[in-house]
């Protein structure tokens, strides 16, 4: 059966009072009995004495021998007490023969004086012992006179039962209430212990169906509390963590959807010419070229399947090892690698730093500065002029610009460039070889550093790339 | 002999070229264009098309807009592209295109629903002019050199699929197809054996060539 755990911890809890309680009224109530009914005999142990003595001493005076029935009858007339029986005992031989001399109660005496038998209880310089008629309660003391005559005297202690009747119901009902009251207590008291738990079992649910941004709000100084902040932390790591893989699985997607994509036009070239030289008498020079196409869209393919390869590699790799380096390194591979391009187009690349280091991957980041000039290049006119420029900003992380003054990027097209296959102009970067790739491996490669990128263009003017610290801010 | 003259707007060198050269061989004319909106700007001066064969992702103006302007002038449009979701071949046929013609296609595929495209535009000739040929395709009539040749009516229609498909050859199981029918249970001999009537008959034993392990090209360089 599943019970909450409130209930539980309630019904634990009820049970532990209420047991407490009762044992608490068990050992107190003996305490009271015992002592009332000490204080009890004792008062009617010292009437009783008292009595006896009295009637011992007017028996002593009247020399009251075996055969003075009369006597003994007259003085207990006297004594007008009538819960006294007296009786007087005839033994003959192993038989138990008593007589009845005073008798004014209700009670059969001979009965009564074979019920109690001898086996009494001494109590002072008497033998005692209870007695129960009709539903009352006796205390009997017995004395004797020369062993001839037996007194039987008998005091109603009803009231100290009833007395101790009522002390039980009156500690049973406190008990109940006492009960009653700490249950609603711990009950008003567990629920809003137990409240922050109920909480974070709805948020539980709630990212178990997917709710990765689910919080809880938990401002409670116990266990509780700090559970509830662990769960945060925990909600938080797998929301990133999720996160980061549906990204990382969306971009697959992607890539996988425009790589199809990508590789139908080099397919159609590929199997479009090999199709046209098997079926048509070609002429050398039309042969020629299509061989020529058939190469350059393999090459293309290769290149492609080569960058693909780089990105999903990158995407993978869990970490990248960084070392410092100084931005003159990191920008002489550049200028190394870019000779060819630049001299094609006869840019001049301008250099423009001051001592700046980074910590970073060289080659990957080299990639990076490759790519950014190679579109540079791509924009620019023949004879024009690229900046490689690295500065410091306010928190002391060093920043890297590529500044062109070439063809610009439309402010539309801006933040698609970063996809991955996108090209401005797709017939031109095409012709320049480009597979659109480019910029896509910068930025994944700049998240790996921890750093971003940030696109200045005007159409017509130029374009100006910022890669700056993730902590940069602006 | 007019030739029908076919607009193409393909960014892709390498796709436009190949477009180019094959329907060169099979007996189009045609006009390339790199850029959409290039060819909407030249299109002002000179709209005399019978086709045109329009890319959809193209720089300058996007295949869709591009037929927009081809519309009003009658032109059927064929769309080539790389995007094989329903939402753009929704997008070209309800705009009013031919046909839609996913990448990567077969070259023989695209001339014959060109053809196809031509013949519902009534855009084709009735007669086709192919060496010393004359073939009339209305009345199913051969003329070599003015002499009028007879021919067997599979031997005919075999000679009009040759003749349409000029320097291109054919795959046997291809011409059985084309000529007679999906359905027909025949084999390939069928096919050798009517090329050699057609051989004999019409003396094109240089010019029907058997490319080996391909098939049958009628075989008309000059064009």
């Amino acid at each position: 059966m599943r019970m909450k755990l409130k209930t539980k911890i309630i019904w634990i809890s009820c049970l532990a009072v209420l047991s407490a309680s009762l044992i608490s009224d068990i050992v107190i109530w003996n305490i009271c009995r015992i002592s009332l009914t000490r204080e009890t005999y004792e008062t009617v142990y010292r009437q009783v004495y008292e009595d006896w003595l009295e009637l011992r001493q007017q028996l002593d005076l009247a020399q009251v021998s075996r055969q003075d029935e009369d006597v003994v009858l007259y003085y207990l007339k006297e004594k007008q007490n009538d819960y006294v029986i007296c009786m007087k005992y005839l033994g003959y031989g192993h038989m138990m023969v008593w007589k009845e001399i005073f008798n004014h109660t209700c009670i059969e005496s001979t009965d009564f004086v074979n019920e109690l038998g001898w086996n009494m209880e001494s109590y002072g310089m008497m033998v005692y012992s209870g007695y129960e008629l009709e539903g009352k309660r006796y205390l009997v003391f017995r004395t004797s006179y020369q062993s001839d005559y037996y007194f039987y005297w008998i005091t109603d202690i009803t009231y100290l039962h009833r007395r101790l009747k009522q002390l039980a119901l009156r500690m049973l009902a406190i008990t109940g209430v006492l009960t009653v009251v700490v249950s609603l207590i711990l009950y008003r008291m567990i629920t809003r212990a137990l409240k922050p738990l109920q909480e974070l079992e709805v948020s539980t649910q709630a990212i178990a169906e997917g709710d990765y941004a689910r919080r809880t709000q938990v401002d409670q100084q116990d266990e509780i509390g700090s559970l509830a902040e662990h769960f945060n932390q925990m909600a938080e790591a797998v929301e990133i963590r999720t996160r980061r893989i549906e990204e990382s699985e969306q971009r697959k997607t992607l890539f996988m959807g425009n790589l199809t994509h990508e590789l139908k036009t080099p397919l159609t070239a590929i199997s479009g010419y090999a199709d046209t030289m098997l079926m048509m008498k070609l002429k050398p020079s039309e042969e020629e070229e299509a061989l020529s196409y058939i190469q350059s869209e393999a090459d293309r393919l290769e290149r492609l399947s080569r960058k693909m390869m780089q990105l999903l590699e990158l995407d993978q790799k869990s970490e990248i090892e960084m070392e410092e380096h100084s931005v003159r390194e990191l920008f002489a591979a550049v200028e190394q690698s870019c000779r060819q391009i630049l001299r094609d187009k006869d840019i001049r690349l301008i250099i423009n730093e001051h001592g700046e280091r980074l910590r970073m991957d060289l080659d990957l980041m080299t990639d990076v500065m490759v790519n950014l000039v190679d579109n540079a290049v791509k924009a620019s006119a023949n004879g024009g002029e690229i900046i490689l420029r690295a500065g410091t900003d306010e928190q002391g992380y060093t920043c890297l610009q590529v500044e062109d003054y070439g063809s610009g990027i439309p402010e539309d097209e801006r933040e698609r460039i970063l996809e991955p296959f996108y090209m401005v102009d797709k017939s031109r970067s095409r012709q320049h070889g480009g597979a659109g790739l480019g910029l896509a491996l910068v930025k994944l490669i700049l998240e790996r550093h921890g750093m971003q990128m940030k696109i200045e263009s005007e159409v017509g003017v130029g374009t100006r790339i910022s890669i700056y610290n993730m902590f940069t801010k602006r | 002999m007019s030739r029908n003259r076919v607009l193409i707007v393909e960014d892709e060198e390498a796709i436009g070229r190949l477009l180019t050269m094959n329907l060169k061989m099979a007996g189009y004319e045609t006009v390339w264009f790199q850029d959409g909106q290039e060819a909407v700007d030249s299109f002002v001066k000179d709209h005399r098309f019978d086709l045109a064969l329009l890319d959809v992702m193209v720089p300058g103006m996007d295949g869709f807009a591009v037929m927009e302007f081809l519309k009003p002038y009658g032109i059927p449009v064929i769309f080539l592209t790389a995007k094989d979701d329903i939402n753009s071949k929704v997008q070209g046929l309800s705009g009013g295109a031919e046909d839609y013609m996913v990448k990567p296609f077969e070259m023989l595929e695209l001339l014959l629903r060109m053809e196809k495209v031509l013949a519902r535009a009534n855009k084709t000739e009735d007669i086709l002019h192919v060496l010393n040929m004359e073939i009339n395709t209305i009345e199913h009539s051969v003329k070599q050199n003015g002499a009028e040749v007879s021919l067997k009516p599979m031997e005919f229609e075999l000679l009009v699929v040759l003749a349409k498909n000029k320097n291109r050859a054919i795959s046997r199981e291809n011409l059985l197809r084309m000529v007679w029918g999906t359905d027909y249970m025949g084999e390939t001999r069928t096919v050798d054996v009517h090329i050699g009537q057609l051989r004999k008959k019409l003396k094109l034993g240089e010019q029907i060539k058997t490319v080996s392990k391909l098939g049958y090209r009628l075989e008309d360089v000059e064009g």
